[in-house]
C-alpha cells in the first residue's frame, strides 16, 4: 500500500512508499502518528502547516462486519489539540481498493483559506486531479452530494463539508455517503470540516474503478477468522437489541440511570423521554411505513444494521438516521419532546455539515442565554437557519458550545477542551464523564464509553478504571477501523483480531494487540497535546458539574484530580 | 409492598393493545431483584440485562422495597 500526499498549493499528488515506523499502523493510530511527525503541535488550526489526514483502519477493505471505518485526522480547531473523528460508510473501502494506506492533504491554495476557489479531489487508479467546485460553493451536503454523484457516476465514495466546513466553524464536519448513497456518515467531532474547508476542499471524490481488495497473506485462514467474527457478532444479544431499537434504545436507559442530558445538563431525567424513545420510534416508523426503516446497515457488509431511516407521517423520508446522541443534544437537551422535530433539527444539522452533538450543545447553551424558550423546535430551526445565512449570530452558534458561552456569558457550559460533551451527563456516569475530562480527544463519549461497565456509575472510584480499560479499547478499534459494535464479536472470543491481522498482513502479532494499539495511540496523541501546550488542568471536568449537584441524584463530579491525572500511568 | 417496573427494549410485553412497558406489582417483604425476575419470568445473563433499582445499578440480589422503581434493560453500549 501507499501513502498519497496531495499538497493544495500546486494540487500536485505524490504516492510514497509507506515508512516503516507507520506500516503496523491504521486509522487513528496512524492518523496520530503522522500528525505527531509532521505537523507543528503549535501551528493554526485552519493554516497552511495543519494537514487533514485520511486512513482507514487495519482491517479496512474485506467488508469484514463493522470494521470498514474510516478515520479523518488533523490538529482541531474546536480543540486546539489533536483530533481523530471516524465514520461508516464507503470512503475507507473505496480508498483501500486503490492500495490508499493513508491520504494527506496538506498546504493552501494560493490565496490562503479565505480566497483560494474551491475545489473537488477526484481520486481512482488513474492517480489525482482537482477539478473546480464553484458551482458547489455554499451547497449543503446533499445537493452537493447529489451533483457530485451525477457528475461522476453512482459508483464513487465521497467525503464533503457543508456550508459550515466552508465557513471554516469549529463544530463543522465531514459527511461520507453510506452504501446506499446518503451523505450522512460524519465524521462529526472537532472541526475537521473546517479544516478541510481551510484548504478549499468541498469535497473528496473517490472511484476505485480498476482497484482491487487489498491481498491477503492467508486467504483460507482469515475467511475462515472472518466467518468466526460474523457468527460471533450475530450472535450476541446486543445486535438484537440494536436491530429493533438502534442507538435510539439509550434514551430510556440513561433516563433511568439519571444521565439524559436534559434542558442544557440542568437533570438528568427528562419528563418526555418516552416520546424521544427507541421503543417510540420503532413504534413509530412500523406505523408509519413508507420510507421509513427501523434497521439500516451504513456499511456494505455490516450484519449490526443499528441504523435506521426516519420518516414523516405521510411515510416521506425526513432524515436517515436519527441517532441517541442527537436525541439526546437535540431532543432532551432542547427540552424537545418531538421525534419529528428532533428528526427535522437533525437534517438540517447535517445538510450544514454540522456535528449535532456541539451543535446541539450549543443551542442548550443559547437557551440558557435566552435566544430560545427551551422546547420550542421552531425557534432552534431559525437558529439554524442564521447558521446557513452566515450571520454572527450563526456563526458564533457553528462554533460549537464553547464559543457560544463565551459570548453570551453562560458559564454552565458542557464541554471539555472546547468540545460539547455526548448524550451522557458525567455526574450520573462518572466514567463516562472521566473519558470526557482526561482524552486527549475532548469530550467524546466514543473515546471510551462506560455505559455497558457493570458496576454503579456514580461511584467515584470504580468508575476510573472502567475509564481506562474504554479507551484503551475503543482507541484499539479506531486503530482497527471497527466500529463500537464490532465489539459484540470481538468480546466472544478476543484472539479472533490478532487472527484477523495475521493472516491478513503475514504478521506474527500477540492477542494483547489491540491493548498494545490503544496504548500506543494514546501515548502518541497525548505527546502531541503536550507539545500543543496542554497540562493536568485541561483534563478537568466544567466547575459547575464539580459543585452544583445533578438531579435526580443529586450527584456531583467527584472523580479525584489524582485519578485522573494517573489514569494513562500504565 | 408495591414496586413498579420498568420493561426497556426488547424486555417490552406484547400485549393486544400494544407493547407495555409499565407494571405495578404486589410483592412480599423481603423480596429480592431475582425472585421479581423470576416472578416476571426474564430470562437473566449478566451480560444481557443490566439491572437498575431507583437509578442504580445494582445487582441480582438486591433487596427491593415499597416504592422502588426497577428499570430492566438489554444491555446495549449507547449510541
Amino acid at each position: 500500500m501507499e501513502i498519497w500526499r496531495i499538497n493544495m498549493q500546486d494540487q500536485s499528488l505524490r504516492r510514497e512508499p509507506v515508512p516503516e515506523t507507520w506500516d503496523r499502523l491504521g486509522g487513528r493510530a496512524l492518523s496520530a502518528r503522522i500528525l505527531l511527525d509532521e505537523v507543528p503541535a503549535d501551528c493554526e488550526p485552519l493554516g497552511p502547516y495543519n494537514k487533514l489526514v485520511v486512513a482507514p483502519g487495519l482491517l479496512v477493505g474485506h467488508m469484514l462486519t463493522s470494521c470498514d471505518r474510516i478515520s479523518f485526522g488533523g490538529k482541531s480547531p474546536l480543540t486546539r489539540g489533536i483530533k481523530e473523528s471516524n465514520a461508516g460508510g464507503s470512503t475507507g473501502l473505496y480508498m483501500t481498493n486503490l492500495g490508499m494506506k493513508a491520504l494527506v492533504i496538506e498546504g493552501q491554495p494560493d490565496g490562503g483559506d479565505r480566497t483560494g476557489g474551491w475545489w473537488v479531489l477526484r481520486l481512482g487508479a488513474d492517480g489525482a486531479r482537482c477539478e473546480d467546485a464553484k458551482d458547489l460553493e455554499g451547497l449543503g451536503v446533499y445537493e452537493a452530494s447529489a451533483r457530485l454523484l451525477s457528475r461522476y457516476g453512482d459508483k464513487v465514495a465521497i467525503a464533503v463539508i457543508g456550508p459550515a466546513g466552508e465557513m471554516r466553524l469549529s463544530a463543522a464536519g465531514i459527511q461520507n455517503l453510506d452504501k446506499d448513497n446518503v451523505p450522512s456518515r460524519i465524521a462529526g467531532r472537532g472541526g475537521l470540516g473546517a479544516v478541510m474547508g481551510s484548504k478549499r476542499l468541498k469535497a473528496i471524490v473517490i472511484d476505485d474503478t480498476g482497484g482491487t481488495r487489498p491481498a491477503l497473506a492467508d486467504s483460507g485462514a482469515f475467511k475462515r477468522a472472518q466467518k468466526l467474527f460474523t457468527q460471533n457478532t450475530l450472535g450476541h444479544p446486543q445486535t438484537k437489541s440494536y436491530q429493533e431499537y438502534g442507538t435510539a434504545g439509550s434514551v430510556k436507559m440513561c433516563n433511568a440511570f439519571g444521565a439524559l442530558p436534559t434542558r442544557n445538563f440542568s437533570s438528568g431525567r427528562f419528563e418526555g423521554a418516552d416520546a424521544i424513545s427507541g421503543e417510540t420510534l420503532r413504534e413509530t416508523l412500523l406505523a408509519r411505513g413508507g420510507e421509513g426503516e427501523t434497521t439500516h446497515a451504513c456499511m456494505p457488509g455490516c450484519v449490526v444494521k443499528c441504523s435506521n431511516a426516519f420518516a414523516d407521517s405521510n411515510g416521506k423520508l425526513i432524515v436517515s438516521p436519527i441517532e441517541y446522541e442527537t436525541l439526546g443534544l437535540m431532543g432532551s437537551n432542547l427540552g424537545i419532546d418531538n421525534l419529528d422535530m428532533v428528526a427535522r433539527l437533525n437534517w438540517e444539522t447535517n445538510d450544514l455539515g454540522l456535528d449535532t452533538i456541539d451543535t446541539g450543545a450549543a443551542l442548550g447553551v443559547a437557551a440558557e442565554a435566552g435566544l430560545m424558550q427551551f422546547g420550542d423546535g421552531k425557534r432552534a430551526l431559525e437558529l439554524l437557519a442564521e447558521i446557513r445565512r452566515g450571520t454572527p449570530l450563526g456563526r458564533i452558534l457553528g462554533h460549537g458550545a464553547a464559543t457560544t458561552g463565551k459570548v453570551f456569558g453562560v458559564t454552565r457550559v458542557p464541554v471539555v477542551k472546547g468540545q460539547a460533551m455526548a448524550a451522557y451527563e458525567p455526574r450520573a456516569m462518572k466514567g463516562t464523564g472521566t473519558t470526557y475530562a482526561t482524552s486527549p480527544q475532548g469530550a467524546d463519549h466514543t473515546a471510551g464509553n462506560t455505559l455497558r461497565a457493570k458496576l454503579d456509575h456514580l461511584d467515584p472510584k470504580a468508575n476510573v478504571a472502567a475509564s481506562r480499560g474504554a479507551q484503551i479499547t475503543m482507541a484499539g478499534y479506531d486503530t482497527l477501523g471497527a466500529c463500537i459494535f464490532a465489539g459484540f464479536g470481538f468480546m466472544v472470543q478476543p484472539e479472533v483480531i490478532a487472527e484477523l491481522l495475521n493472516t491478513r498482513y503475514g504478521w506474527q502479532v500477540a492477542p494483547d494487540i489491540l491493548q498494545l494499539l490503544g496504548k500506543e495511540t494514546l501515548t502518541l496523541e497525548r505527546e502531541f497535546n503536550r507539545r500543543a501546550g496542554f497540562t493536568a488542568a485541561d483534563d478537568r471536568i466544567p466547575e459547575y458539574m464539580r459543585t452544583e449537584p445533578l438531579p435526580p441524584h443529586n450527584s456531583v463530579f467527584d472523580v479525584a484530580e489524582s485519578d485522573l491525572d494517573g489514569i494513562f500511568n500504565w | 409492598m408495591v414496586i413498579t417496573v420498568h420493561l426497556h427494549t426488547r424486555l417490552q410485553r406484547q400485549t393486544p393493545t400494544g407493547p407495555q412497558q409499565n407494571l405495578e406489582l404486589s410483592v412480599p417483604q423481603g423480596t429480592i431483584l431475582k425472585d421479581l425476575l423470576d416472578q416476571l419470568h426474564v430470562p437473566y445473563e449478566e451480560d444481557a440485562v443490566f439491572l437498575v433499582v431507583n437509578g442504580r445499578q445494582v445487582d441480582i440480589n438486591q433487596p427491593l422495597k415499597d416504592g422502588d422503581e426497577v428499570d430492566l434493560i438489554p444491555a446495549i453500549s449507547g449510541g
